[in-house]
């Protein structure tokens, strides 16, 4: 053995244990969040009974049903379907924890894009977790990717194709859940999982359906209600609903030619009213500083703020920031009065939820009061 | 079919790497490909 | 002397009481064509509040020259929405033609034009504001929600322009003073 044998060994044995000690952060985020469903909860299954070639991979994610046993509208709520978008997935988790349904049903998945919860986007320098207080102590959720994890499906191609409609989008957009739908029995993992949420709207005869996001503060569309042109009256009606509360959301109506999005293909496909919501969220945006749990949680930034006060760029930020209680509570709200729109526009085929937080309550007393 | 070829390659490539780390006679060079052999290794072992 | 002394405090008292009483604001006929300046769906909330005070109007998001004919006064809803035009499937440019042609219908048949702003902020900034320009400076009267003029670029253009115009709190509050600007049928 000559000496550089020894330094090749040297090194060698500082890259496993490198290698290690990363591994078992990046390995911790495979860990499932718990969520402690409320009392009413009268099913649990997976995404995959819908879509049985799914099952047991990463795509695979959590359903849970609450079911008031009165005939009535069935809804179903999506969180998650972009990880790194925490108050979509609160959202749903308040639910679950919290609902009760005394009509229709009450589908709720709060991790749809359960492989984007395993990592987070490369470079981006975001903090795999977070944590809140709540009631019985604190609990750690997961704070993951905007597409599904690049060990789902790799290589990402150069350009996406979606199917059927053959648009063409940026490689990496074959990992966006948001961009798979209708989706494609025999297509990507993506495509898969695509379809199975397609089974699970046509299966249970989903009336209305949300898929809970966030943006960045300079994203054109923000604090909207985005849906397909058969929604249209019932958020209108919402949007001004929720005016008299005081909440400010602007109405947007799916381009019938940008697709593979909830809001076009659901519509599109089965006989749901989709709707799309998004919120303010700091963490996703290029002008942010520090990027960490405080980030995700209080949602205020500096830069964010001197950027506010300058007025010289179009972005939605208040001043004290977009904390996460403002973001769930504006989703929590939204929910119910686009619900209630529903209702009043399909007085025949109506669903109640009861026991959802109010809006002042979340923002006053935080997220954390609402989770067991 | 594309997922496992590219995973084959990273493979292939780490071996390379590895094999020229114990030729290669400058500690900085080596210092590079160790560097170089830890987001394959991740990603050989679907860690990362 | 006396007759006259009566005479220029009677003006002088006239005159400044003027600004108190106010010509009565020229009122709208219907039926009322409701179209879009950038395909905002803020359009489909101008429909829902003239259909709250029982005003007869009919919502043509993609309004043309021939929309124009069979009504009596026009009410623009400004606001550039990307989602909206894709959704039309129409560029920016395509949209901003199709404005000046209804625009056009309208003013050569002395047809009242009516802006309705009630996007508020995301409906203001550069893509929006050519719509909202080009609609304010043509229309005989402006309702905007407070939002949408934080910079005073509709009351900016309303005096300027000697045009009428009526800021609200809140979209809902359109509803009152859209009822008040339109003769009953």
């Amino acid at each position: 053995m000559q000496r550089h044998h020894y330094t090749a060994m040297l090194f060698l044995f500082f890259a496993l244990v490198f290698s290690a000690i990363a591994s078992k952060d990046f390995l911790s985020m495979y860990q499932p969040d718990v969520l402690y469903p409320s009392p009413s909860l009268t099913k649990q299954g997976m995404l995959s009974d819908y879509f049985a070639a799914i099952k047991g991979t990463s795509g695979d994610t959590p359903v849970y049903y609450f079911d008031s046993g009165n005939p009535g509208a069935t809804i179903l709520l999506l969180g998650g379907t972009h990880p790194n978008e925490s108050a979509g997935f609160m959202a749903a988790a308040v639910l679950v924890e919290n609902a009760r349904m005394t009509k229709g049903r009450l589908i709720v998945i709060p991790q749809a894009c359960a492989s984007g919860f395993t990592a987070t986007d490369p470079l981006e320098g975001c903090p795999t977790h977070f944590t809140i207080s709540t009631k019985s102590g604190n609990r750690t959720f997961r704070f993951g990717s905007r597409g599904g994890n690049p060990l789902h499906q790799w290589p990402d191609p150069l350009v996406y194709r979606h199917f059927p409609s053959g648009q063409q989008l940026s490689g990496m957009e074959s990992r966006n859940l948001n961009r798979s739908y209708p989706g494609k029995a025999d297509g990507s993992f993506m495509e898969r999982n695509g379809y199975a949420f397609l089974q699970l709207i046509k299966k249970e005869k989903v009336s209305i359906a949300f898929d809970l996001h966030e943006a960045a503060p300079e994203v054109m569309i923000i604090n909207a209600i985005i849906t397909h042109e058969k929604g249209n009256e019932i958020a209108a009606n919402a949007v001004l609903n929720l005016e008299f509360e005081d909440l400010k959301y602007s109405l947007e109506i799916s381009p019938k030619n940008f697709h593979g999005l909830s809001h076009r293909e659901w519509g599109d496909s089965t006989d749901v009213y989709p709707f799309l919501m998004e919120t303010s969220n700091p963490i996703q945006g290029r002008l942010r500083g520090v990027t960490n749990e405080h980030l995700i949680l209080a949602g205020n930034d500096s830069f964010y703020k001197t950027a506010a006060q300058l007025g010289n760029v179009r972005i939605t930020y208040e001043l004290n920031g977009e904390p996460l209680s403002l973001r769930v509570a504006r989703h929590v709200q939204g929910f119910r009065t686009l619900v209630n729109a529903y209702n009043e526009q399909h007085p025949e085929n109506t669903a109640t939820v009861e026991n959802i937080p109010e809006y002042q309550a979340v923002l006053d007393r935080g997220v954390g009061n609402f989770l067991k | 079919m594309l997922f496992y070829l590219y995973i084959i390659i990273a493979a292939v490539i780490a071996a390379i790497v590895l094999t020229e780390l114990f030729r290669e006679k400058s500690w900085r060079h080596q210092l590079a490909m160790v560097i170089i052999l830890i987001p394959l290794l991740l990603r050989i072992f679907h860690i990362k | 002397m006396k007759l006259f002394r009566s005479f220029t405090l009677l003006v002088l008292m006239a005159s400044l009481a003027y600004p108190l009483f106010p010509q009565s604001k020229e009122k709208c006929e219907q039926p009322i064509l409701i179209t879009s300046a950038g395909q905002s769906a803020d359009v489909t909330m101008a429909a829902m509040l003239c259909k709250k005070v029982g005003l007869n109007a009919k919502t043509v998001n993609r309004a043309t020259a021939a929309d124009v004919k069979d009504v009596k006064t026009v009410i623009i809803v400004p606001g550039f929405s990307s989602k909206g035009l894709g959704a039309a499937g129409i560029s920016r440019e395509q949209e901003m033609d199709r404005v000046k042609e209804v625009i056009a219908a309208a003013q050569k048949q002395k047809m009242k034009i009516f802006l309705l702003h009630i996007g508020g902020k995301p409906r203001r900034g550069l893509q929006s504001d050519d719509f909202n320009r080009l609609c304010a400076e043509v229309s005989m009267h402006m309702i905007v929600v407070k939002q949408g003029n934080e910079d005073n670029f509709f009351s900016d253009i309303a005096s300027a322009k000697k045009i009428g115009i009526d800021l609200v709190d809140k979209i809902v509050d359109a509803a009152k003073l859209l009822e008040g600007s339109f003769v009953k049928n």
